[in-house]
């Protein structure tokens, strides 16, 4: 009776699989994981180091060459019509994109049509949710520093 | 692909990661089916195998190579989704998670009803595995690892025991004690 039961299992026929093609489509995601944190990185890396330039300075008011040097730039080139984007650009839509690739790379979306149900799940990974945070946190010190800069000259 | 090829796949990866597609279009299928045998579900199987790729693909660059196949550490990190999906799901029927699997995709590839519906189809044309199925998951999940390595997936003893982590001798006492609690759960079911 033992050997009869395992007799079965060994000629157990299982589901075939071979024909399953959605990999195709898991493998374009799998193989940019590793880029969306990295393409973040580069984009908020500059505003970043200068953002703790400068509250190194303002705080423990040491005088720093770098922010003497952007200071002198900035100065030099007031005038030019394209410099004045780049400070925004910098600021903010390098941080921005860096935010919504990460949240694209981290985040799923799913409908249940019976329920009418929107799901998002986040997932956790610590290189993506780094790089997000980093990239708020300079979007928010930029429109911190408009909104001051506007209240405080008005 | 040998254990020589792999090694050297290996090597060349840690310099330029994109090379892990290969693994991913030589592997993938063989991970797929083997949780999709053990969950018998299509949705949850997808996501899982996604997740064990993802994984591998993010350590790689650390692997230390032992001689063993890249396919026995994907099975091993396999194993170990199904496992804790299955600790889940015996403690919490109602997790956010289960209502993301049983969701419907948003974006979803154009033959997803397709192939979804071909593997129900195969389920149906294989009664006795289904019963089989059924009853293996009733069993403790130490039991349901060995018995799906080696009736579902056809594995030699010394294989499972690579991709468990564990002795031969254990292997094969998990595999026989196992078998007795799988007829006895057949049985009542049937």
């Amino acid at each position: 009776m033992e050997n009869d039961f395992e007799n079965r299992m060994e000629n157990l026929q299982t589901p075939d699989t071979d024909f399953v093609k959605h990999q195709e489509i898991f493998k374009i995601g799998l193989m940019n994981a590793r880029k969306s944190s990295r393409i973040g990185l580069v984009f908020i890396i500059i505003p970043a180091i200068v953002i703790l330039i400068a509250y190194i300075k303002l705080h423990f008011l040491l005088s720093v060459d770098f922010t003497s040097t952007i200071q002198s730039i900035t100065n030099k080139t007031e005038g030019m019509s394209y410099i004045r984007w780049l400070f925004p650009t910098v600021f903010l839509v390098m941080p921005l994109l860096a935010a919504v690739i990460n949240i694209l790379a981290l985040s799923h979306f799913y409908v249940n049509k019976k329920t009418k149900e929107l799901i998002i799940t986040i997932q956790y990974r610590l290189k993506n949710l780094i790089v997000l945070i980093v990239s708020l946190a300079i979007i928010v010190a930029f429109w911190s520093f408009i909104i001051i800069g506007y209240v405080y000259f008005k | 692909m040998n254990l020589v090829e792999e090694k050297q796949l290996l090597q060349k990866i840690k310099e330029n990661p994109e090379l892990f597609g290969e693994i991913f279009d030589v592997y993938y299928k063989t991970i797929f089916s083997y949780i999709f045998r053990r969950v018998a579900d299509y949705d949850i199987p997808r996501d899982m195998a996604a997740d064990v790729f993802l994984k591998a693909y993010l350590k790689v660059g650390s692997f230390v190579w032992k001689n063993i196949s890249i396919l026995t550490w994907l099975y091993r990190v396999a194993t170990n989704e199904v496992n804790y999906y299955h600790r889940k799901n015996k403690s919490s029927k109602l997790s956010f998670e289960i209502f993301a699997y049983q969701s419907e995709k948003l974006f979803e590839f154009e033959d997803y009803q397709t192939e979804k519906q071909h593997l129900e189809n195969e389920f149906k044309l294989n009664e006795d595995f289904v019963k089989v199925q059924r009853s293996l998951k009733k069993l403790n999940v130490k039991y349901q690892e060995v018995i799906s390595l080696r009736y579902f997936e056809k594995k030699a003893i010394l294989e499972i025991a690579e991709i468990l982590d564990k002795k031969e001798g254990t292997v094969k006492s998990l595999l026989s004690r196992g078998l007795e609690k799988l007829k006895i759960e057949f049985n009542n079911a049937t």
